[in-house]
């Protein structure tokens, strides 16, 4: 595991980056070979999805790896809930209730119903359909839970003491390449299994905003490629798309 | 005959980053899904001009396979 780990990932450690996902990403558009990783021991311009800032105090972790999976760009959401389960599992150790720990769809970690770690995947198409890389980046609140107007936000340190960003960027590669190499092996399906062994309760009640719309139902797993599935009603509807609300 | 760029994933429709007119390069990100939480970034596949932009940003519930972009 350790030794697949060192072969796999070329692990760089910056003071100050602008965001590790940018520098990964314009490496990757330049031809980096998979295996790339980066990790900034303070960002100046994080990003979380949709463009939101990203808060990057020194002593949290903000991480971005390069993959190339080869494979059609429609199965790629996938790669989504995989991000999750590996930090999930990165982070389950340090802390003394792991069951406090829970997976907002698609893939935030929340301590005790407050944000604990987020992550963005960018990635790009090529013309023939299939994936031409893909950067996942994480960011972990590890020593400090920034204040986030309007959001319950935790960190490790609130609960234990916290890692390093460099011990804990050594757990969570390992684990994202574990669970790659799962999927390679097995497909989604373990994957999934996973993902939902973190899951709120079935039938949480859960509300999720698609565009404008806000859409009630109550949790009711995961379709097999990973899309939401809330019971609205009388019957249940899957979910690619939209942002689960706490 | 005029190059499609069309969608490689359901999803929405994000940033739409080319209007017609506008001269592209291949490789150049011409929009980006979002399925998952995840962006899903198209590229030209060839050099050219776009004649047409078919999906508008932020347009939802997108199949694959969807025409996006038209480029001679």
């Amino acid at each position: 595991m350790t030794e697949a780990r060192q072969e796999f990932w070329r692990l760089t450690i910056h003071e100050v980056l602008p965001s590790t996902s940018d520098l990964c990403r314009s490496l990757a558009a330049q031809g980096e070979p998979e295996g790339y990783a980066a990790l900034a021991l303070q960002q100046t311009q994080g990003r979380g999805s949709r463009g939101r800032d990203w808060q990057s105090p020194v002593g949290n972790f903000y991480g971005s790896a390069l993959l190339r999976p080869h494979e059609a760009a429609r199965d790629a959401g996938q790669w989504s809930l995989l991000a999750g389960v590996a930090l999930a599992s990165a982070l389950a150790p340090l802390l003394p209730d792991p069951a406090a720990m829970a997976l907002k769809w698609p893939n935030d970690v929340l301590l005790g119903g407050a944000k604990l770690a987020g992550i963005l995947v960018d990635s790009a198409a090529a013309a023939d359909g299939t994936l031409e890389w893909l950067v996942i980046g994480a960011g972990v609140n590890l020593a400090v839970a920034p204040d986030v107007p309007g959001r319950a936000v935790a960190a490790v340190a609130d609960v234990a003491p916290p890692p390093s960003p460099q011990a804990f960027a050594a757990r969570f590669l390992a684990e994202l390449d574990r669970w790659r190499r799962v999927r390679a092996l097995h497909g989604f399906e373990p994957i999934r299994q996973a993902w939902l062994a973190r899951a709120p309760q079935l039938g949480t009640p859960t509300t999720l905003r698609v565009g404008e719309q806000l859409l009630g139902g109550d949790f009711a797993g995961l379709s097999g490629d990973g899309a939401l599935l809330l019971h609205t009603g009388s019957r249940i509807q899957a979910f690619s798309t939209g942002e689960v609300l706490l | 005959m005029a190059t499609e760029v069309r969608t490689q994933t359901a999803g929405n429709m994000w940033k739409v980053l080319v209007k017609p007119g506008d001269a592209v390069r291949t490789g150049d990100t011409l929009f980006i899904m979002e399925v998952m939480k995840m962006e899903v970034a198209h590229e030209a596949p060839v050099d050219g001009t776009v004649t047409a932009v078919h999906v508008a940003e932020g347009a939802e519930g997108l199949d694959a396979e969807d025409l996006v972009v038209e480029i001679r």
